[in-house]
């Protein structure tokens, strides 16, 4: 009879694996450690024939603890609803798993596992648990299957109302039993087999929904926190050190023309920031040093983006030429609004619902509300920038004194407040006075600005910055001017996320101290600078965020990127002649590029990541239309060629084309022969190719050609003897006759021996006997030298 | 219900036969497709395509357990070996060979339950088979324990399995007539109850010398060819000029007679069990006295009286047990007929053994013994198994119960 201890690890296992699931999906280290820990120790107390049981009592004292504290837990907001029944499941699984008195406890224990992987599986995106959960499903299916055998063989025992260790011993009962892990493992693969079948078709074709969940979504094992790397805002204000880590973003495929785009530098724009602040003080209060989005002057445009329907963001063709980057973006919650996409976005093509703002004056795509949830979308776009679109008009740029700063009654009250300045909804009078303003620059910073070796010279000796001229509209030197500064900035400065070792005076702007004291800082620092130093010339530039990607961030096992939160950036947009150019001063941040094979590990790991997510997670209901009208199209051309095919066939048979049959079904027999002679042709030369091998391998090559291909036929059980032989590393010397070599062989076991003895008997007889072997004959020793593999397979006496 | 209902055995000895459904889906299927509801329902209410992809798993399983069900089933060839011969309360195996002829697949947790004849046995025969490999033979046993004699036919048979996942358990008849013949409990009987049968005889010497035995002299003769030469008698042939060989006599025992009165009003329990017991406690002493080497005969009612000469040997405690264990209960034909009828049979040198369950005043007639089963007496020499229970060793299956949805002939099939 089956008994528990030949799949007790596999229990343990399986549970171990729920726990591990279970803290995956709910980012839960602690329950990772008693889960497993608990698990692992009741594997250790079962090691011996006695199963420990704790006291009845406590088990359910433990139960009505978990039950109250959950119920706590939920009440005061600690805990979700589904995390705390989670939690229970946790507990209650322990207890079974501790109170394992029969085979109900551990029915019980694997069906609340399932439940505890199911709910995780909800909440969880990632590869690892999505290949740990296919695994858990696999074993708790050989687990089933084993459970509800021991269940019907302690069924039956009690059946027989004895003891099972009195049941009757059965002739060959034994022997089923040995094969019976073979059969199981076979029938475990059937319904393995079926079962994912059965899974990948629920999968592909179940009709998905894009409503609502019943419960607003609240299944959630985490509350639910947006990234906190990237911000649509900067602010200079008491950050001395930026921790940059490697969280994921967003995955970027781009494309031209259906090719990977693969350029040097990729920036991929969030937003634009282009007032700053200058850190004025409102009475004792010191002022931020913050940047801010300035407001739109042309009206954004909102769109209601619907599932698979491409939307037009520019109502007209994009002045820098037509659409032709295609970017699929799979946007994570970053916690704010920003929708991230190269230069001159056009089309937006969602794969969910959403509402789009875009905005023409920095041509920047916004969600109306932040998601909480991963959003996929298109985007075709020009890749350039659009010049000839309408900017806010320059206003002079304000110079305040850095020694008595004061906030302008222009500055609307809620900038600052935190999280002011995000916002668009004001009243007309706060809007007026904001589209009045511009940002508030330092005397110092725009005398740096001045500077020869900042902004250039001419040839004459004199400073650029002195040439320019027309302060209302971009001028042709003003291109010259911002590459100079780019050129200052990356060559005098150097980049650093570290400030904590610099000093500045409390009212002293942060980037004055940049720019004189310290000369070094993160991309932040460079391009507000940049900026500030371009605004002080009076050029038109703003800041904008999002993220750089390289050539290195390109995987190219799925040429695609990985956008993390390490890629944030800051970079400048200038107003030139030619339109807005981009220009990147930061100075020595490129990552060096990492090759070599944990490179291309990670790089096979982030596509499988890709991937898992890319078909799986994110598989929506146009995936599975898509795919029902591919299966449609190839079944109707299926249709369509059996339907030509079968025409032609009846045009064939009519007396008009009976000729033209003819004369195919000639030829066709014809190329058949043709085919067939050449392949009995190539058959007889490799026969006769391997009877020599085979004659050379038995030792027969001295006799002659007849002799030895008519002996190397009949002798191919004492080749395959050999080789059999050769694979257990026993070979004949040449030096040995067959019978020498046999009797060498005494080491063998007993019946092999003489399994080897009747071979080299039956070899004497066909090679100096003249004995010839029957087909039926030699198909019997080929089976018996099956026999002696299988008897060599077994344990030899040394 | 249970699969097989060994956890209950009924009163008065009635055996419950248990005929399950053709197809029947457990309680296990039932928690399970709530199972899938539920993980079908967060799928579609949270939209998680893992949990598609969950829903489908199960709903694939749930499918190829059935049919793997079906698979369980399919082509295994049954063949039950069973013992010609048993006794009320004597433990003994059924064996059943199995052989699954399928190629490919393996067969798993198959049960076999009799479904005809059970009522000679205190619980259905019932037999598990874990495995068999494909193309695999295996022998399964289940015990079996008679409690009523009588001669009985195991005809069909149900052959079931759960497997996989004990969603569906599915069930079919098959049939093979076999014919086991339960004989009456058998005690250990008391040596006193030879010499009792021996000192009983009265009409002669209790050993009687026949002729061709190895026992004592009788006398000599002419040496024929293909006699022993060993017993050839050399000094009397050199006297005599012819060879003469000697010729030894055979002791035998005395023949007896075993009269059974079965007869009694069928009013009380009582008169039946000690009917019952009267005949185990003859089939014992046949048994015993044939082992012995006695000739032993037999006289009593079966629809007419049955007479068997005394003879020798183990067919004729063959003949003495099975006519035994097909014996009825008579109302008529009491002790006093019975031993008219027996005269025939009576010989010299015959002891009559009477087992009756009423006294009969002087158990010790000439040539006659009496036993009666209610005796002390009787209990002390004759020493049966604690597993017998005399109140329904009757033969007949007219009390067994059949439990479940039975079809009406299986019914009267078991009642044979």
């Amino acid at each position: 009879m089956y008994e528990t201890k030949h799949f007790i690890r596999a229990i343990h296992i399986l549970l171990a694996m729920g726990f591990i699931g279970f803290a995956i999906a709910a980012e839960s280290p602690g329950t990772l450690i008693v889960g497993v820990g608990l698990t692992v120790l009741h594997a250790i107390l079962t090691r011996g024939p006695q199963n420990w049981h704790p006291p009845h009592f406590l088990s359910v004292a433990v139960s009505f603890i978990a039950v109250a504290l959950v119920a706590m837990g939920i009440a005061r907001g600690q805990l979700t609803p589904v995390l705390g029944f989670s939690y229970l499941l946790v507990t209650l699984i322990l207890v079974k798993l501790f109170e394992w008195r029969s085979n109900r406890d551990i029915g019980q224990g694997l069906v609340m596992s399932l439940l505890l992987m199911t709910a995780s599986a909800i909440n969880s995106a990632s590869l690892v648990f999505g290949a740990l959960f296919i695994v858990y499903l696999l074993l708790g299916l050989y687990v089933s299957l084993l459970l509800h055998l021991k269940t019907e063989s302690d069924r039956a025992v009690a059946a027989f109302a004895i003891p099972g260790d009195r049941l009757p011993l059965s002739q060959g009962q034994g022997q089923a039993q040995r094969s019976l892990r073979r059969s199981l493992r076979q029938i475990t693969t059937v319904v393995a087999c079926a079962a994912i079948a059965s899974a990948v078709a629920v999968f592909l074709f179940f009709p998905r929904s894009s409503s609502p969940p019943i419960g607003g979504g609240s299944f959630g094992l985490t509350k639910s926190t947006p990234m906190t790397g990237f911000s649509d805002r900067v602010s200079f204000d008491q950050v001395a050190r930026i921790t940059q880590n490697t969280d994921m973003v967003a995955r970027l495929r781009v494309t031209r023309h259906g090719e990977t785009l693969k350029p040097g530098v990729l920036y991929f724009r969030g937003t634009t920031l282009s007032l700053y602040s200058g850190g004025v003080t409102n009475g004792n209060v010191i002022g931020r040093w913050e940047w801010f989005h300035a407001p739109a002057i042309d009206s954004p445009t909102v769109v209601m983006a619907d599932p698979g329907v491409p939307v037009a963001l520019v109502s007209a063709e994009h002045p820098n030429g037509p659409d032709s980057i295609e970017q699929e973006i799979t946007l994570e919650p970053t916690g704010s609004r920003v929708m991230f996409s190269l230069a001159g976005p056009t089309t937006l093509t969602a794969e969910q619902p959403l509402r789009v703002m875009y905005e023409p004056d920095d041509e920047s795509v916004k969600l109306l509300t932040s998601t909480r949830t991963a959003i996929r979308y298109h985007l075709m776009c020009s890749g350039e920038l659009g010049g000839l679109v309408t900017a806010p008009p320059p206003a002079p740029a304000t110079t305040v004194a850095a020694s008595s700063p004061e906030m302008p009654e222009a500055w609307p009250q809620r900038l600052w407040h935190r999280g002011g300045g995000r916002g668009r909804g004001g009243d007309s009078a706060a809007m007026f006075r904001w589209l009045a303003l511009s940002s508030r620059i330092d005397p110092k910073i725009t005398a740096y600005a001045r500077r020869k070796e900042v902004s250039g010279q001419s040839a004459s000796g004199a400073a650029l910055a002195g040439g320019r001229t027309d302060q209302t509209a971009p001028d042709p030197l003003d291109e010259t001017l911002a590459r100079n500064i780019e050129q200052h900035l990356q060559s005098t400065f150097s980049y650093t996320l570290d400030l904590s070792d610099t000093t500045r005076a409390a009212d002293q702007d942060p980037l004055v101290s940049f720019l004189y004291d310290n000369k070094r800082g993160h991309c932040e620092y460079f391009a507000g600078a940049m900026t500030l130093l371009c605004q002080s010339l009076g050029m038109k530039a703003r800041m904008v965020i999002g993220f750089r990607l390289g050539g290195e961030d390109l995987n190219p096992m799925g040429e695609y990127y990985i956008v993390r939160q390490s890629h944030a950036h800051a970079w400048v947009e200038v107003l030139t002649s030619r339109g807005w150019l981009t220009f990147d001063p930061t100075s020595g941040r490129t990552a060096p590029h990492k090759t070599g094979v944990f490179a291309r590990a990670g790089n096979l790991w982030d596509y499988l990541q890709y991937k898992w997510s890319d078909s799986v997670i994110t598989y929506s209901a146009e995936d599975r239309q898509n795919l029902v009208e591919d299966l449609g199209a190839e079944l109707q051309a299926g249709s369509n060629w059996t339907s030509d095919a079968w025409a032609k066939l009846r045009g064939l048979l009519r007396p008009e084309g009976m000729y033209e049959l003819s004369s195919r079904i000639l030829a066709g027999t014809i190329a058949i022969a043709v085919l067939a002679a050449m392949a009995a042709v190539g058959v007889f030369v490799n026969e006769k190719y391997r009877l020599r091998r085979r004659a050379l391998r038995i030792g027969l090559e001295a006799l002659p050609d007849s002799d030895k291909l008519r002996l190397a036929r009949q002798l191919e059980f004492y080749d395959q003897f050999l080789q059999l032989l050769a694979r257990h590393k026993i070979t004949r010397p040449r030096s040995l006759t067959p019978r020498e070599f046999a009797q060498s062989l005494t080491f063998l076991p007993a019946r092999a021996y003489d399994r080897v003895c009747q071979f080299t008997e039956v070899f004497y007889q066909v090679r100096f006997g003249q004995r010839d072997l029957s087909p039926a004959r030699q198909r019997r020793l080929i089976n018996a030298i099956q026999d002696l593999a299988r008897l060599l397979a077994g344990p030899t006496p040394p | 219900m249970s699969w097989f209902g060994y956890d209950k055995q009924t009163k008065f000895g009635v055996t419950r036969v248990y005929l399950k459904p053709g197809v029947d889906i457990s309680f296990a299927a039932l928690a399970y497709g709530i199972v899938m509801l539920v993980i079908g329902l967060a799928a579609v209410n949270t939209q998680t395509n893992l949990l598609f992809g969950v829903l489908g798993l199960m709903a694939g399983v749930l499918v190829i357990a059935g049919l793997l069900s079906m698979v369980m089933v399919r082509r295994i060839g049954i063949r039950r070996q069973m013992p010609e011969f048993l006794a009320v309360g004597q433990e003994d195996t059924l064996t059943y060979r199995l052989s699954n002829s399928k190629r490919f697949w393996p067969s798993f947790s198959v049960s076999l339950g009799e479904l005809d004849g059970c009522a000679a046995f205190e619980h259905q025969p019932y037999a598990y088979m874990l495995h068999a490999g494909p193309g695999s033979t295996v022998d399964v046993r289940t015990r079996i324990l008679p409690h009523r004699r009588g001669i009985y036919q195991l005809r069909r048979y149900q052959v079931s399995t759960s497997f996989p996942l004990g969603f569906i358990k599915l069930a079919a008849v098959a049939e093979q007539e076999d014919t086991i013949v339960v004989f009456p409990a058998l005690a250990k009987v008391h040596q006193r109850v030879l010499m009792m049968c021996q000192s009983a005889e009265s009409t002669g010497s209790p050993m009687r010398p026949q002729q061709g035995g190895q026992d004592e002299f009788y006398g000599v003769k002419e040496y024929r060819l293909g006699e022993d030469p060993r017993w050839i008698s050399w000094k009397r042939s050199a006297r005599t000029g012819t060879l003469v060989v000697r010729e030894m006599t055979r002791v035998s025992p005395p023949r007896l007679i075993l009269l059974v009165d079965t007869a009694s009003d069928g009013s009380a329990q009582g008169d039946l069990v000690s009917v019952e017991r009267s005949i185990a406690m003859a089939g014992s002493l046949a048994s015993h006295a044939l082992e012995k080497g006695y000739p032993v005969g037999l006289c009593a009612w079966n629809d007419g009286w049955l007479q068997l000469s005394p003879r020798r040997g183990k067919r004729q405690r063959l003949d003495i047990l099975t006519a035994l264990a097909r014996l009825p209960h008579n109302h008529h034909h009491g002790a006093d007929e019975l031993l008219a009828a027996a005269q025939t049979l009576a010989q010299t040198g015959s002891t009559r053994v009477l087992f009756t369950h009423r006294p009969m005043g002087d158990s010790r007639r000439s040539g006659l013994l009496i036993l009666t089963s209610t005796s002390p007496l009787a209990e002390s020499l004759f020493a049966f198994s604690k597993e017998v229970d005399f109140s329904h060793c009757m033969p007949g299956g007219d009390e067994a119960v059949v439990v479940g949805p039975v079809a009406p002939e299986a019914a009267r099939i078991v009642r044979t």
